[in-house]
């Protein structure tokens, strides 16, 4: 059960800011989630609080980590 | 536990802007940089004439020749234009009268990170680097903040100023506190990338072109020479891939300009939320971006020295004779709202 942010990111940092998790961080260009701490926001929003923000939509579900992703992406 | 009378968030024009006025209100004033300075930051960086004007009010001094772009030091007003297949070029007006007072025509290519360094060391003000604002607790007598980062981790200060940005810490915690968990408003997104500048082809030097391409994104988009890079900046709504926009923009330059562009150096991006200024609460005061004080054309650096500068005054006096410090930076701040809305009504930036 984690997201996966795709390199159509472009580093604004907003979902960095909102993650509750402290699950996102920069790397190589573009930000990545750890999927250890990701839990997309399971009980705490309706929909993950990364993907809420996101400029680009580049934050979906991981498909090596699938669960409540199943969902969002239905 | 470190205590300081004020402490500021972001390291940034507004931060600095801040700092300079509590300085010279003789007020005692830490900064919090969350970045090692100098750094990068998502910015055409091109400092408008009222820019000029408030660097020499409030800080008595010009940006230095060593923060200057090298091959293109200044761009004419008469050289910002927009471009259409077809019918050409026109003027394109980026800065407009504010309270009927018209600025320079000349508008300044500098570097951000290294301007945004000089304003800090301008200030006066003491800047701790690498120091991530964790959280705070405000009382009706002082703010308590958790910092992140080597160093202090406590900090106590009687009032604690959000310059920090879009994506304000400080914002986010007091919206948060009052049980608002969404982003205000709606808002643009906006990503740049530098290249390596081959050929100008018939794209004029030290000039900036304004494109409003549907296909390449909702914002216009705009190109400019920094230095030996070309700058390509791109900007749309929520959902629009920018990586893709500033592909198809690469290509337009190409084919219709014979722009030849060599290796990529670097990217940036942000968000700018368009919402009403949000001033802050108690002793838990923003300014700049991070209150909503950028003009709509996307320039935030005067919007964020002026607005920095009242707020370090405003704060200054409740401090000294006492009174709301919010209150006081609000009434000090009319003519920057009314030229909020006057950029919102005024100025053409979509090109749907």
């Amino acid at each position: 059960m984690a997201l996966l942010i795709t390199p159509d990111c472009i580093n604004c940092v907003v979902c960095q800011f909102e993650c509750r998790n402290d699950a996102i961080a920069q790397r190589d260009g573009i930000h990545v989630i750890d999927p250890e701490k990701c839990t997309e926001c399971d009980g705490i929003a309706e929909k993950p609080r990364c993907v809420s923000v996101c400029a680009v939509d580049c934050i979906v579900p991981d498909p090596q980590r699938p669960y409540r992703g199943a969902m969002l992406s239905a | 536990m470190e205590q300081h009378d004020v402490i500021i968030v972001g390291g940034g024009p507004a931060g600095a802007a801040c700092a300079k006025a509590l300085k010279d209100a003789g007020i005692d004033v830490l900064i919090l940089e969350k970045d090692k300075l100098p750094r990068y930051k998502c910015c055409s960086g091109v400092l408008f004439g009222q820019t000029e004007e408030l660097l020499r009010e409030y800080f008595g001094a010009d940006a230095p020749p060593e923060v200057y772009c090298s091959n293109d030091k200044i761009i004419e007003a008469e050289d910002i234009r927009e471009w259409k297949k077809g019918t050409g070029y026109k003027r394109f007006y980026w800065e407009i009268d504010k309270d009927g007072k018209a600025f320079s025509t000349h508008y300044q290519n500098i570097w951000r990170n290294l301007f945004d360094h000089w304003l800090v060391k301008m200030s006066g003000a003491t800047c701790r680097e690498e120091a991530r604002v964790k959280g705070f607790t405000a009382t009706s007598e002082h703010v308590t903040v958790e910092v992140d980062g080597p160093g202090v981790s406590e900090y106590r200060c009687k009032y604690l100023i959000g310059a920090d940005g879009g994506p304000s810490v400080v914002k986010r915690i007091l919206k948060a506190a009052a049980g608002d968990s969404g982003p205000a408003g709606a808002s643009v997104s906006i990503f740049q990338s530098y290249f390596k500048l081959e050929s100008l082809g018939t794209l004029k030097k030290a000039a900036w072109t304004v494109f409003f391409e549907p296909e390449i994104g909702e914002m216009l988009s705009c190109v400019h020479q920094k230095g030996d890079y070309l700058l390509l900046c791109v900007g749309g709504f929520k959902g629009r891939k920018l990586r893709e926009s500033v592909e198809r923009f690469k290509q337009l330059l190409a084919d219709e300009f014979g722009v030849k562009l060599g290796s990529w150096w670097r990217d940036e991006g942000c968000q700018m939320e368009l919402a009403p200024p949000y001033l802050g609460e108690g002793r838990a005061v923003l300014t700049g971006e991070a209150a909503g004080y950028i003009y709509l054309n996307g320039e935030g650096i005067s919007a964020a020295i002026d607005s920095g500068y009242r707020c370090g005054k405003a704060v200054a006096q409740a401090i000294r004779s006492g009174g709301d410090a919010i209150a006081i930076f609000r009434e000090n701040s009319g003519d920057i709202d009314r030229h909020l809305e006057k950029c919102l009504s005024q100025i053409h930036f979509l090109s749907v």
